[in-house]
């Protein structure tokens, strides 16, 4: 139990540092507010008037579609550290298999997305 | 090395099989025109009976492999013989429903890879392996249930997902807490640092083992953490619903199951108390509310939560003394083979009882089945006769292997308990019986019913019947399924 009580320690001065500078600039801060600090900041180009505009839901499925596979290939990156570990090891081929199999798994879902027309734009 | 891949190959062959059927048929189904997507009932059907036959050899042959993550004794495969049945006999349900017609092949693709993920909740060695299974059967469950595009449906799936994230959450605390004081996930690691655990770690894991039995409390709808379960269950197309009354709650008690074994002898808990409470619980109000519904799935959702909690006085009386009793877990096992056949044959005629797109749910429309469809109704009779638990059916037989279990473990006043609740439940179940039987017809004309339908109907009527006379040499299959229990 004793290496759970660094943690808690670790979160307390956390939390204790956080909210003394928060405050700190609560209270020392200056505050002038003019019309574009109150605007909604979208990179520095001005916003477009209507919030309510309509946009294509293709948006929608293409972001879901990138976000899945762009989560599945991070797990790429600690596989690819790994694997001069592995070849050393003797595990070479089997980790490549490993990761073949799980490949071709997400090709099945690419090929199932095709399939479906969901890329077409 | 090849000797054991080989082994690995043919322990985990039905779960492989059921994986690569449904990858194949998630290509197949991108590419079919929409209107030859029911097709893929036959593959499917197909894939789960072969599967079958995997795991039907590998229990004869009954080799406990363990290697890595996976545990490959007979309780798996055991688990893994109702899972499959429940499945078959849902997906032949579908079928009738707009679900397996219209909606594209998906339906099958998800029903494989949820019976995928019950497989491997059978077979995980694994705290996180188990979850992750779990995950698999969820989150296609999740899928399945808002499967017809309706307000009713997409309320179903949303409770349902948000009620199982919950869940997810608890048993994701529970496995950090565990992990935290043993250093491991794996079950055996586990209990070896269990053992010599004391003083805090100790109490680590027993909050740990109380966060995964809520987790899994959830996944079983036990009182108290069954609030989801009547409007998930009215919600869902009927075969969904038959699908997680009892493969899915299966998969749940098999979870269960692994967690006794593997906690019960070590963390000196009350185990025995925790899970007798949550039998009465969820016996006692399953059934009484159950009293009070007009709506024949949700009266079958309240009966299939009281279901559990007759489940759950196996389980409780699987520990005596701090020991395993493998014959009330082999008790447990029997009996969710059981009430699973008997709760899709009752929701076969629920089914049955609608037309393609509308169902018939009103325990008033059955009025009269018995004048235009005499057969449907002696079915109908015949599952609710089983469901209370009145000889010479399944039920019976399920239940008296259970109690008997709980007597020569010395739970006498919870057995008092149990056949109390029969007596209340013998109140909705026989009305049903009565509405078919002594009400006058209102008019509904039944549809016709096709080969499919009528084939799960009578199976499943058969195997009651069959079962509830002959119960001994499958009672022998699932004590076998236990013998020496290890972890």
């Amino acid at each position: 139990m004793q290496e759970y009580g660094k943690i808690l320690l670790l979160f307390t001065f956390g939390g204790l540092f956080v909210a003394s500078f928060l405050l700190l600039s609560n209270f020392l801060g200056v505050k002038r507010f003019t019309r574009e600090k109150h605007l909604p900041y979208e990179c520095g180009i001005d916003s477009s008037p209507n919030l309510l505009n309509r946009f294509s839901v293709k948006f929608y499925l293409v972001a879901i579609l990138f976000i899945l596979f762009d989560v599945e290939v991070v797990f790429l990156y600690p596989w690819a550290i790994l694997y001069k570990d592995f070849v050393l090891r003797g595990d070479g081929l089997f980790m490549l298999l490993e990761m073949l199999v799980f490949l071709s798994t997400l090709v099945v879902g690419l090929v199932y997305i095709y399939g479906k027309r969901a890329l077409d734009w | 090395m090849t000797i054991l891949f080989l082994a690995m190959a043919k322990a985990l062959a039905p779960f492989l099989a059921l994986v690569l059927s449904g990858l194949l048929l998630l290509i197949v189904t991108a590419f079919l025109p929409k209107e030859k997507t029911r097709l893929l009932f036959y593959p499917t059907l197909l894939a789960l009976a072969g599967t079958t036959i995997l795991v039907a050899t590998n229990w004869v042959d009954g080799f406990p492999l363990e290697g890595g993550m996976v545990i490959s004794d007979r309780i798996a495969y055991g688990f893994d013989l109702v899972f499959l049945l429940s499945v078959f006999l849902s997906t032949i349900l579908s079928r009738e429903t707009e679900e397996g017609n219209a909606h594209g092949g998906e339906y099958y693709v998800l029903t494989l890879f949820a019976t995928a993920g019950m497989v491997l909740m059978a077979h995980s060695r694994d705290l996180l392996l188990l979850f992750i299974a779990l995950e698999i059967m969820s989150l296609s469950a999740y899928i399945l249930t808002s499967y017809r595009q309706s307000a009713k449906g997409a309320e179903a799936g949303m409770k349902y997902f948000v009620m199982g994230a919950f869940a997810s959450g608890f048993l994701l605390y529970g496995i950090a807490l565990i992990y935290g004081a043993t250093g491991s996930t794996d079950f055996s690691v586990i209990t070896q640092a269990g053992a010599g655990a004391t003083g805090n770690s100790l109490w680590l894991i027993r909050i740990g083992v109380a966060l995964l039995l809520i987790g899994f409390g959830f996944k079983i709808a036990a009182v108290p953490f069954h609030f989801w379960a009547p409007d998930v269950y009215e919600g869902a197309p009927t075969p969904v619903t038959a699908l997680m009354a009892s493969g899915v709650k299966a998969a749940g008690f098999v979870a269960l199951v692994r967690l006794v074994i593997a906690f019960a002898p070590f963390t000196a808990l009350p185990w025995v108390k925790i899970l007798s409470v949550l039998a009465f619980l969820t016996m006692t109000i399953g059934n009484l509310i159950a009293l009070k519904q007009t709506n024949i799935k949700r009266m079958l959702a309240y009966s299939s939560i009281a279901h559990a909690g007759y489940a759950l006085v196996g389980l409780a009386a699987s520990i005596k003394n701090g020991q395993i009793q493998e014959e009330a877990l082999a008790a447990v096992l029997f009996y969710m083979f059981a009430y699973s056949l008997m709760t899709i044959g009752a929701f076969a005629i629920v089914v049955a009882m609608g037309r393609k797109g509308d169902e018939v749910d009103e325990i008033g429309d059955y009025a009269g089945l018995s004048e235009h469809h005499p057969a449907l109704a002696a079915a109908m009779a015949l599952f609710m006769i089983s469901l209370t638990g009145i000889p010479p059916t399944l039920g019976f037989i399920g239940k008296f292997y259970l109690l008997r279990a709980a007597v020569s473990s010395g739970l006498i006043g919870l057995t008092v308990v149990a056949v109390l609740n029969s007596v209340i439940s013998a109140f909705y179940y026989l009305s049903v019986v009565m509405v078919i039987y002594f009400q006058k017809e209102k008019g509904y004309r039944l549809p016709q019913l096709s080969y499919t339908l009528l084939f799960a109907v009578s199976f499943t009527a058969m195997a009651v019947i069959y079962l509830g006379l002959f119960p001994e040499e499958l009672f022998q299959v699932a004590k076998q399924s236990f013998q020496a229990v290890v972890f």
